[in-house]
C-alpha cells in the first residue's frame, strides 16, 4: 500500500510501530514506576484535618480561619491565596455534604447549598474585604441557624457509635 | 508466569468488553456498504463541505460503538472516500460518548463538566481534522486503493448502494445473508486482527505494571497527572461506558479533572488498533504527525482544565481503584490456582457483556467456516428475479438510512429499558441493600462486595432514570448518592482490610443506614 501523500516538512520522522510502543511503555514506566506497590487494602482514605464535625463545628472553623486571615493580613501577609483562605474555601463547599450528612430536611438543606455555591465563586473572585467577610458572616449565621435545627438526639451519627468526624473513620 | 497470566486475563476481558459493540459497529459498516453505498456515505459525513466535521463528529456521538467497533465502520468511510478530516473526526469521537454513557456521564458531578469535555473533543476533533485536511488535500482522489477495503472484496462501488455488477445483483434475502456473511468474515479479518491489537494494549499493561500501580497516579493538584494520563491512556482500551463509570470514579475521589479528560480523549477514543489503522492507511509518517499533534491538543486542552473544574470543596480521597484494571489482576505473591484466574478475568462483567460475547463466538466460528469454504458475499448475487406487481424495489439507501436511524431510535429506546424508572430501581435496591448488609454483618466478604458494587451500579441507575423521565435529578438528590457511594466505599475499604475486622465492618454499615434512608426518601413523591 502506498503511504499517505501528506509528508509536510515538519512531519515527525517515521518510526516503527514498535518503536513507538517501546517508548510508550518507557515513558509510562519512568512516570507511573515499575516497583512493587502496596496492596490496595492497606492504604487509607485520606481526611483533610479541617474537616468540621458538623454545622456548628464547620460556622466555628470559619470563624477562626477569618480571624487567622485577618491576622495575617495585618502583620503584612497574604489575605487571599494563603493557607488559612485555603481553607476556609474548603470549608464553604463542604459545608452542603455536611448538611447532607444530618437529619436536616431538603427545604434546609437547600439555602445551605445555594449560599455555598455564590459564596464559592464570591470568593474566587473578589478580594478579601469587607465585603467578603460580611458575606461569610452571613454564611456562618446560616450555618448555625440550621445546625440547631438538629437535636444531638435527631443526629444518629452521635449515639450509632460512629464517630460524627469522618477523619476518624478508617 | 504471573506477568503472562496477568496479560491474557486482561486481553481477554478486552474481548468481552469489546464483543458488543464491535457487533455493532459491524453491523454499521454492514449497513454502510450494502445499502447506504459509497455516495450517501460521503453525504452523511459531510462531503466536501465545511460541516463535514462537526457532522462526522455528531454521527460518532449517536452510534453506539467503541474504539474498537469503530474499525469496520472506518474501512467503509476510507473505502467510500471520505474527508480524511472526517474519517479522523468519527475514528475520535465515536468511541467517546453514546447516548447511554452521555447519559450516564450526565448525572456524575456537575452537567457542565461532561458538556465541557464533549465540547472539548468537539474542538479537538475540528481542529487536527483541519489540520489533516489542509495538509492532504489530494487525498480524498485517488487513493481509497482496492487494498485499503478489509476484504478487498466486492460490494457495490457504483455509488448507488444497489449492488448491481455483471454477476448479479444482491436484493432481498440475499442482500440480508450478504450482510450476515460480511460480518462474519470481517470479524475474522482485517478488524478483528486490529481488535487483538488493541485489547493487546491492555494485555502489555497488564503485564508491565504491577497490581494497584496507578491508585494514586491522578491526584487533584499534581501537576503531572494530566501527563501520566496522557501516556497510558495510548495503550488503553476502554468502552464508552467503562471510561464514564472511570470519571465517574475520578470525581468522586477529586482526581484531577486534566487526567479524566486524557482519559477519555485518548483511553476511550483510540487504542493501538486505531494507530495500526492509520498508519496502514496514510504511513507511518503522517500518522506520527497525526498522532503527535492529538498529544499535544490533549495535553493542552487537560492542562487548561485542570484547575477550573476543580470542584469548590473537593476533598482529595488519597488513591482510587478506578484504574486498577490497567495493572496486573493479581497482586504479588498470590497463588495462582485455576479459580483464582477465572474469578479474576470473569468478575467484572454482566449478563449483557456475555451475551455479546456469545453471539461474537459464534459470529466468528461462523466467519472462519466461510472464510475457509470460500464464501463470500458474492455468493448471493442473483442474475434474474421474478416480479410481480407488487413487487417494488425500494432504493438501498432509503433502507440503510432507515436501519440506521432504526439504530440510534433502539439506543435510545435502550436507554430507558438500561436506566428503569425511579420505582423500579427502588424496588430492586432494596433487594440488593438487605444482601450487601446481611452479608457484611455475617462477614461474608464476597458476597458483601459483589452486592456493594451492585448497589453502587443501581445508585447510578436510579439517578440516570430519573433524569431520563424527569429531565432532572435535584442537587438533593445528586448530593445523598454521593454520600451513599461514598459510604459504600469506605464499607468496601472495611470489607478488603487486612487484617479483617468486623467490628469496623459493622461500623460502616450503620453510618451508612441512615444516608441510605434519607437518599431514598429524597425519591419518594411528596
Amino acid at each position: 500500500m502506498s503511504p499517505h501523500p501528506w509528508s509536510p516538512a515538519w512531519a515527525i520522522p517515521s518510526i516503527p510501530i514498535r518503536q513507538w510502543a517501546c517508548l510508550c511503555l518507557a515513558c509510562l514506566n519512568l512516570t507511573i514506576g515499575c516497583g512493587r506497590t502496596p496492596p490496595a487494602e492497606t492504604v487509607e482514605h485520606s481526611i483533610p484535618q479541617h474537616w468540621p464535625a458538623d454545622l456548628i463545628d464547620a460556622s466555628r472553623k470559619l470563624e477562626q480561619f477569618t480571624a487567622a486571615i485577618d491576622a495575617a493580613q495585618a502583620q503584612g501577609g497574604k489575605g487571599k491565596g494563603s493557607d488559612d483562605f485555603r481553607r476556609l474555601q474548603d470549608v464553604v463547599g463542604w459545608a452542603p455534604e455536611i448538611a447532607a450528612d444530618s437529619p436536616l430536611a431538603e427545604s434546609d438543606w437547600v439555602p445551605i447549598h445555594e449560599s455555598s455555591e455564590k459564596l464559592s465563586a464570591k470568593l474566587r473572585g473578589m478580594a478579601w474585604d469587607a465585603g467578603a467577610k460580611a458575606a461569610i458572616e452571613a454564611f456562618r449565621k446560616l450555618l448555625i441557624e440550621k445546625g440547631e435545627l438538629i437535636t444531638p438526639k435527631d443526629n444518629p451519627t452521635d449515639t450509632s457509635g460512629v464517630d460524627a468526624n469522618p477523619s476518624d473513620a478508617r | 508466569m504471573m506477568i503472562l497470566i496477568g496479560g491474557l486475563v486482561r486481553v481477554f476481558q478486552g474481548l468481552v468488553m469489546a464483543a458488543p459493540t464491535l457487533l455493532t459497529g459491524l453491523f454499521i459498516a454492514a449497513i454502510l456498504r450494502y445499502y447506504v453505498g459509497p455516495a450517501l456515505t460521503r453525504r452523511l459525513f459531510g462531503g466536501d463541505s465545511l460541516r463535514a466535521l462537526p457532522q462526522s463528529w455528531l454521527i460518532g456521538m449517536l452510534l453506539p460503538v467503541c474504539s474498537i467497533g469503530v474499525f469496520p465502520i472506518l474501512f467503509e468511510l476510507r473505502r467510500a472516500k471520505v474527508r480524511a478530516g472526517a474519517i479522523s473526526a468519527f475514528a475520535l469521537s465515536a468511541p467517546l460518548f453514546n447516548p447511554l454513557s452521555l447519559l450516564y456521564g450526565l448525572t456524575l458531578s456537575r452537567p457542565v463538566v461532561i458538556i465541557s469535555f464533549a465540547l472539548a473533543s468537539l474542538a479537538m476533533v475540528t481542529i487536527l481534522g483541519l489540520l489533516w485536511d489542509r495538509f492532504s488535500p489530494s487525498q480524498r482522489d485517488d487513493e481509497a486503493e482496492e487494498g485499503s477495503t478489509p476484504t478487498g472484496d466486492l460490494g457495490d462501488l457504483s455509488g448507488s448502494g444497489m449492488a448491481a455488477s455483471n454477476d448479479g445483483e444482491l436484493i432481498g434475502l440475499g442482500r440480508m445473508l450478504a450482510l450476515v456473511t460480511f460480518m462474519a468474515r470481517e470479524l475474522v479479518g482485517e478488524s478483528g486482527k486490529l481488535a487483538l491489537i488493541a485489547v493487546g494494549g491492555l494485555g502489555l499493561l497488564g503485564a508491565v505494571l504491577p497490581y494497584s500501580a496507578l491508585q494514586s497516579s491522578f491526584e487533584m493538584h499534581d501537576p503531572l497527572a494530566p501527563a501520566r494520563m496522557t501516556t497510558l491512556a495510548i495503550p488503553v482500551y476502554a468502552t464508552p461506558m467503562t471510561a464514564m463509570s472511570q470519571l465517574g470514579m475520578m470525581f468522586v475521589h477529586s482526581n484531577s479533572p486534566g487526567a479524566a479528560l486524557a482519559l477519555l480523549l485518548l483511553g476511550t477514543g483510540l487504542n493501538l488498533g486505531t494507530l495500526v489503522w492509520f498508519t496502514r492507511q496514510y504511513g507511518s509518517r503522517a500518522t506520527a504527525t497525526w498522532f503527535g499533534s492529538l498529544v499535544i491538543l490533549v495535553l493542552a486542552a487537560s492542562y487548561a482544565i485542570d484547575r477550573p473544574l476543580v470542584l469548590p470543596g473537593a476533598e482529595p480521597a488519597g488513591h482510587t481503584h478506578a484504574f486498577d484494571n490497567y495493572a496486573a489482576p493479581f497482586p504479588s505473591g498470590t497463588r495462582l490456582a485455576l479459580t483464582t484466574i477465572r474469578e479474576a478475568a470473569v468478575k467484572p462483567f454482566h449478563l449483557f457483556e456475555w451475551v455479546g460475547a456469545g453471539l461474537g463466538v459464534l459470529l466468528a466460528v461462523l466467519g472462519a467456516t466461510l472464510t475457509i469454504s470460500g464464501i463470500s458475499e458474492r455468493s448471493f448475487r442473483r442474475s434474474t428475479r421474478p416480479k410481480s406487481a407488487l413487487d417494488r424495489d425500494i432504493p438501498p439507501s432509503v433502507l440503510g438510512l432507515t436501519l440506521i436511524l432504526g439504530l440510534i431510535a433502539l439506543s435510545v429506546v435502550g436507554c430507558y429499558a438500561y436506566y428503569p424508572s425511579p420505582s423500579e430501581c427502588l424496588e430492586e435496591l432494596t433487594i440488593i441493600r438487605t444482601e450487601a448488609f446481611s452479608s457484611a454483618r455475617a462477614g461474608n466478604v464476597d458476597q458483601a462486595l459483589l452486592w456493594v458494587e451492585r448497589f453502587e451500579d443501581w445508585s447510578r441507575k436510579l439517578e440516570v432514570g430519573t433524569f431520563l423521565r424527569h429531565w432532572e435529578v435535584r442537587p438533593y438528590q445528586r448530593m445523598q448518592g454521593y454520600l451513599v457511594r461514598k459510604k459504600l466505599e469506605l464499607l468496601e475499604h472495611e470489607l478488603e482490610h487486612d487484617p479483617y475486622e468486623q467490628e469496623e465492618v459493622n461500623k460502616a454499615v450503620t453510618a451508612l443506614l441512615d444516608t441510605d434512608r434519607r437518599w431514598r426518601m429524597s425519591y419518594s413523591p411528596k
